[in-house]
């Protein structure tokens, strides 16, 4: 490995991790070490090999790093974000197979519905029995698609209105926070002030993320309206 | 050996190294690498830990041949430190060797 790739390497396992200042101080370290090195006339190979693989290097400063105090929240935060975010991700493949699973047997009623009237149409002779079920087929398949349509409507009410109304409320808590930041640094304790910015950013952080939420719902709502009517008039 | 363990020596002769006098990276990796074999990378994490902790000061020096290395100097806390820290390895080491010798006695009479 030469200098510079073993350089790139240690940057972008510490990128995640560190600070950009700590990442080039540290490359700094790192590039003053091959430099004594070809000096004592020794090749980037040997140099390399010497320092040891740069994974357990990264390993070994974020390990060091681990017990600073803003280091551990950050991580804190990103692994919150991060269950959250395998959570939703969980909880949404899930309801949508649900949906899909409901709306195949949904659809697959209407047609077999429709086949029904089919048939007894074709065969009015059959009684009074078999057009009441055939009434009551069709009643059926209105009301399934009654259920569906209600669904979507309080779909787009409640859930649309939760996450905009959270992703509105979580903006203007961070903007908030952000244009009281020259108040709270002239009469606030700079710990707290701190924590203010840091909150700010974190509601802006999670209003990005509930806005990314409904546009993701917004997709899988449209994708399933038309997988819906694609159904019907296929069969 | 137990890398916790290997870490917490190879702090150790850093700091004694350097109370010795100041030196720069590459010459305290390679004066600890001439008494064993080590992954040389993994002694900057120690600096660097050892420099937040208020232990070392760094300053860079011009040098005649290249560009400008960072040197490390011992802080009276960095001495402080490393007085412990000789305090616990004698200790530490006294009590193994007279457990190791112990058991070698007892091993011996035993058969």
């Amino acid at each position: 490995m030469t200098k510079e790739s073993y350089l790139q390497a240690l940057e972008n396992l510490l990128k995640k991790h560190l600070s950009k200042s700590e990442i080039n101080d540290i490359l700094r370290d790192y590039g003053e070490y091959f430099d004594d090195g070809r000096r004592q006339n020794k090749t980037d190979t040997e140099i390399s090999a010497k320092l040891g693989d740069p994974e357990i290097i990264a390993q070994q400063f974020i390990e060091e790093l681990g017990t600073d105090n803003k280091e551990s929240k950050t991580e804190i935060i990103d692994q919150m974000l991060h269950s959250v975010k395998e959570g939703t991700e969980k909880a949404f493949t899930t309801l949508k197979k649900e949906t899909t699973k409901t709306l195949h047997h949904a659809s697959d009623k209407m047609a077999s519905a429709r086949q029904f009237e089919k048939q007894s149409s074709s065969n009015l002779k059959s009684g009074i029995q078999k057009s009441t079920s055939t009434i009551f087929s069709i009643l059926k398949s209105i009301f399934v698609f009654g259920m569906f349509a209600f669904l979507q409507l309080f779909f787009t009410i409640f859930v649309y209105g939760f996450c905009i109304g959270a992703a509105v409320f979580f903006v203007c808590c961070g903007m908030a926070g952000i244009l009281c930041l020259g108040f709270s640094l002239t009469f606030l304790p700079h710990v707290l002030s701190l924590s203010v910015i840091f909150a700010s950013v974190a509601m802006l952080a999670l209003a990005l993320l509930i806005i990314l939420l409904t546009i993701f719902i917004i997709k899988l709502n449209i994708r399933l309206i038309k997988n819906y009517l694609l159904k019907n008039d296929v069969k | 050996m137990n890398t916790q363990f290997r870490k917490g020596i190879i702090e150790m002769c850093v700091l004694a190294l350097i109370a010795e006098k100041d030196m720069y990276g590459y010459e305290i990796v390679q004066s600890i690498a001439s008494y064993t074999d080590i992954n040389e990378g993994t002694v900057y994490p120690i600096l660097r830990r050892l420099t937040t902790e208020k232990y070392f000061v760094t300053y860079l020096k011009e040098s005649t041949i290249g560009p400008a290395r960072k040197y490390y100097h011992i802080t009276e806390k960095g001495k402080g430190y490393l007085g412990s820290l000789k305090n616990d390895w004698k200790e530490f080491s006294s009590m193994v060797n007279d457990i190791l010798q112990g058991k070698q006695k007892n091993e011996v009479s035993d058969s």
